[in-house]
């Protein structure tokens, strides 16, 4: 039988919102397959602001105020002309003739005069609409989320640095703050318990927090859903734990694998392995080669260089060719020399994917009967070729992404389409991930997939209309407080503390506990008096768009005793529970 | 700046097992108590257990190199982070293995760890772990309680599961509703029935905590029989420290830990076994990063009033190049399945014939070891 769309919009995205209808005329397929083929820009935060006019207030504004308006403003007035489609030229803050011009043809089409002068109602309409679709700056975000002076969050950027260079500059800065707060608490100018706060008062020092609401923001109200999907497979497929990446490193390494969604899995097999993150988190970067320049001036100081082969192993097992390809002790040897010398992010004679020459061990490698030769930097790239087009590999992606998205023990038709589907194409990721869709549409039951809790609970939320908890909590690490990573945490799914280099688990076999059913039900039983019922939320609607009307799932959820008990009878019913 | 490791050593989490009142009346109580251990990552034998006599050790290890060892046997010692199980083995109560392991040689950590908890000689042979099948075998049923079930304890006919939270508690009549939506389900029939007859206070607990919880649960006449407590961070491939930083700080945690087990315990230790498991050694030379890589055989600690305590039992292999396994790491000379054969046989009164048919397919028990001294009655 046909999956329905509602149920596709559960296995390949995050569901469906009770205010969405969702069409089951709609070539679904289609619109799924064309969104994995591009990324739209990434900017999350402008779906949870809101319009507020009394936040605007001109009236200290001269009537003629236009030419005197700073040049970020003048930007801003520009960038709603282009957005509108009355403005193509550069966002220069410099409001010349076409300016004036876009000015007057939007004011035109407005039906008021076309002066290419705006008066203070026009551009109090500008002002409302950057309140929810402008820059970071702009954006006016909800009570619960602004005006968080004791961390001085108002004052930290929401963004991922789209810049590696942005966020290790940050990563070693940080570093820098916490060495003079410390030198601070040490000569008894500040207390224990302000070391802590002021760090956290620096760039974005509560990453796991912009992390999580990133994160749960885009999917719940984004646009891009099936596409956020198989994006959050590759972050897992490539794990990074911020116990062991701190400050913005993780957060640009997630835009570095994103923006390789639509490109080939060499490269962003390339790009992760020696992104900072990756090099922090498996500690490649203290790796030295035992025959490097750095390490004859070890030697003349007593110290011993030589590898360590943690990144070296997984590079192999985790990433590429796997245990069953049979590499040997060597190859993992080799494939950690070629490594030698990434992640070197103090130290100025580094190139810009921070490769240092002086700790890289010279020579030819060797890994699986090829001799590497290149240049020292070059090694890397070609080996991360070799190892992303050999057809186990393939097999291994095909088999962890039917994991994820099909069932815990896909059928080996549905591996070999999407392994196929892969080795033909050379790793092209849109190949790919349409194949995927197709493999869905064609081998997969409704119910064969149990949901792991973080995609549960973004489905809930979705279907629910939003309604996260935006609060940041931060007085000690363990974020305790009522915020959305300590839920999650909770919920033992905390996406960026995994707990081991193979990321977390696709088998119900891990999750099906006693404990972690019961914290699903505290969950729902937790927001349902409060979120559900002042969102005015409808269990019974919902049971009816996702169960079908006037069946039995429905008729038991619109029976419950209970408002809460409703809620529950909804998102824990093993058919939502599972895909 | 403190480098931090990605997994922390001090998140623990705990599991008990072999409770037969709640859902099977009618099996077998074991006077006995079993604690195990698992130490996830590899933990380095020869920083915990440093073999002292063998001149070769301070010739491969310099800045990990262990200072300050308290002596065991003349010729090993141990970590001074270990200061609790160091007096527990000189007052009988706790015994070492070394240059032991599973016969696994491929350093992977996920095979290694499926080894481990499956006890098969192949990863992903199955999907049961030889304590849940050594505790079928005997005839026990089990409850663990905590977050995800490790493979080791799964093969038994119910796996529970306890940790604490801070989510609001739910009315009873709640868990009533759901567990019927659930009852003709495949996967979540009865899941909740363990939830629903426990009365646990919310909070979060720390490891210290929550061993005093498995502690006080173990008392009560129908109770849970056997705990399991997870370490992770043991993977040390850079900056592990010697007698101070991360490794040492992995084992004082641990320590800590094992301690207040004791002390919770109260005379119910006389009757108890705690056992470490880890999915290999590390290997014998430091590496380049003041850590070590992925190795071979480790060490095994054993405390509680059943073990044979004050003795390093092994067969020890040597350090020099031409001893050490492919060059680099400490040769196996126990199989680990020894040890622990010797332990579920004590404690779930299982013969040898189970030991291969159901605990460890494929392997023979030896002579025992000598390690478990059998029930101690009281004084």
């Amino acid at each position: 039988m046909r999956l329905s769309n509602k149920t596709l919009a559960r296995k390949l995205g995050y569901g469906f919102s009770i205010n969405e209808s969702v069409s089951e005329d709609e070539d679904f397929i289609a619109r799924a397959k064309s969104q994995v083929e591009k990324l739209p820009d990434f900017h999350p935060w402008k779906f949870i602001a809101k319009i507020d006019p009394s936040k605007i207030d001109l009236s200290n504004l001269p009537n003629e105020f236009q030419n005197d308006l700073d040049r970020e403003k003048k930007k801003g007035i520009q960038k709603y002309l282009n957005a509108k489609g009355f403005y193509s030229l550069a966002i220069d803050g410099d409001l010349g003739k076409g300016s004036r011009k876009a000015i007057s043809d939007w004011q035109a089409s407005i039906n008021a005069p076309s002066t290419g002068q705006l008066d203070k109602t026009q551009y109090r309409e500008i002002l409302l609409y950057q309140q929810s679709h402008g820059s970071i700056e702009e954006l006016n975000f909800p009570n619960e989320i602004s005006g968080f002076s004791y961390w001085n969050l108002d004052k930290s950027d929401l963004r991922y640095p789209d810049d590696v260079e942005v966020s290790v500059k940050h990563r070693l800065e940080l570093n820098d703050e916490r060495e003079r707060l410390r030198a601070m608490y040490a000569n008894g100018e500040i207390p224990d318990s302000e070391v802590q706060r002021l760090w956290w008062q620096r760039y974005n020092s509560f990453p796991w927090w912009r992390d999580t609401l990133t994160r749960a923001i885009d999917n719940v109200h984004g646009q891009s859903p099936i596409l956020n999907r198989f994006w959050h497979f590759w972050i897992n497929f490539f794990t990074v734990n911020t116990e062991a990446c701190e400050g913005e490193l993780f957060g640009n390494y997630y835009l570095t694998i994103r923006s390789h969604m639509t490109g080939k899995f060499e490269d962003l097999l390339y790009d992760a392995v020696w992104h900072p993150a990756m090099q922090e988190f498996l500690q490649n970067n203290q790796s030295k080669g035992p025959n490097s320049k750095i390490a004859k001036w070890m030697k003349r100081n007593g110290r011993l260089a030589s590898i360590n082969e943690n990144l070296a192993r997984e590079l192999l097992e985790l990433f590429t060719v796997t245990p069953a390809s049979g590499y040997t002790q060597d190859d993992v040897n080799n494939v950690a020399y070629i490594l030698t010398g990434y992640g070197q992010i103090d130290e100025p004679g580094a190139d810009q994917t921070y490769f240092w020459a002086e700790t890289n061990e010279p020579g030819n490698h060797t890994v699986r009967g090829k001799t590497y030769k290149q240049s020292p930097s070059q090694k890397l790239r070609a080996l991360c070729k070799d190892l992303a087009s050999d057809p186990q590999t393939g097999f291994h992606i095909a088999k962890k992404i039917a994991q994820h998205f099909i069932a815990d023990a896909p059928p080996p038709e549905a591996i070999e389409l999407i392994s196929q589907a892969y080795n033909e194409s050379g790793g092209n990721l849109i190949v790919v991930h349409q194949a995927v869709i197709d493999a869905v549409i064609k081998f997969s039951r409704t119910g064969d997939k149990f949901l792991q809790p973080e995609v549960w609970l973004f489905q809930v939320h979705r279907a629910i209309g939003g309604e996260l908890p935006l609060k940041f909590v931060g007085d000690t690490d363990d974020q305790n407080g009522p915020q959305l990573n300590s839920t999650l945490g909770e919920l033992g799914h905390l996406n960026c503390r995994s707990p081991q280099p193979n990321g977390w688990s696709d088998m119900a076999i891990d999750w099906l506990t006693p404990e972690m059913m019961d914290r699903r039900l505290r969950y729902i039983g937790q927001i349902a008096n409060r979120q559900l019922l002042e969102s005015g939320f409808d269990p019974e609607k919902y049971a009816k768009m996702l169960f079908g009307a006037g069946s039995d799932s429905a008729q038991f959820v619109a029976s419950a005793p209970t408002y809460s008990n409703a809620c529950m009878r909804l998102f824990c019913h093993p058919k939502f529970m599972r895909t | 700046m403190d480098r931090r490791n990605f997994i922390k050593g001090s998140i623990g989490t705990l599991y008990m097992l072999a409770n037969p009142s709640m859902a099977f009346p009618d099996t077998k109580i074991t006077d006995k108590r079993l604690l195990i251990v698992l130490l996830r990552g590899g933990m380095d034998g020869l920083a915990s257990i440093p073999p002292v006599g063998d001149k070769n050790l301070s010739k491969i290890r310099k800045d990990i190199l262990v200072n300050g060892v308290e002596d065991l046997d003349g010729f090993f010692g141990i970590n001074p982070a270990l200061r609790f199980l160091g007096s527990e083995y000189h007052q009988g109560r706790a015994a070492f293995v070394h240059a032991t392991s599973f016969p696994y040689t491929g350093r992977s950590h996920f095979d290694g760890q499926n080894i481990m908890e499956t006890g098969n000689e192949q990863p992903y042979a199955t999907n049961t772990g030889w304590i849940g099948r050594a505790m079928n075998a005997g005839g026990y049923s089990s409850l663990a309680v905590s977050l995800p079930i490790p493979i080791i304890l799964r093969g038994n006919e119910i796996n529970s599961n306890y940790f604490p939270s801070n989510f609001g508690e739910l009315p009873s009549h709640d868990y009533d509703d759901i567990s019927k939506l659930w009852n003709d389900d495949h996967q979540l029939s009865g899941l909740l029935d363990p939830i629903m007859g426990r009365n646990i206070p919310p909070g979060r607990g720390d490891t210290r905590e929550l061993v005093t919880f498995a502690a006080s649960e173990m008392h009560k006449p129908n109770g849970p029989r056997v705990g399991l407590l997870e370490f992770e961070g043991f993977d040390t491939h850079a900056l592990q420290g010697n007698e101070d930083g991360h490794h040492a700080d992995n084992l004082a945690e641990l320590d800590g830990v094992l301690q207040n087990f004791k002390n919770s315990m109260g005379a119910l230790y006389d009757n108890t076994v705690v056992v470490t498991v880890t999915e290999f050694g590390r290997t014998a030379a430091e590496n380049g990063t003041s850590g070590t890589d992925h190795g071979y055989a480790s060490a095994i600690f054993l405390a509680g009033g059943l073990v044979n305590g004050k003795q390093v039992i092994s067969d020890w292999p040597g350090l020099s190049e031409s001893n050490l396994h492919e060059g680099r790491d400490l040769l196996m000379t126990i199989d680990a399945r020894d040890v622990y054969a010797e332990v579920v046989k004590t404690v779930f009164d299982l013969t040898d014939e189970d030991i291969t048919r159901s605990v460890f397919p494929g392997y023979q028990p030896n002579e025992p070891l000598g390690i478990i001294r059998g029930p101690v009655l009281s004084d």
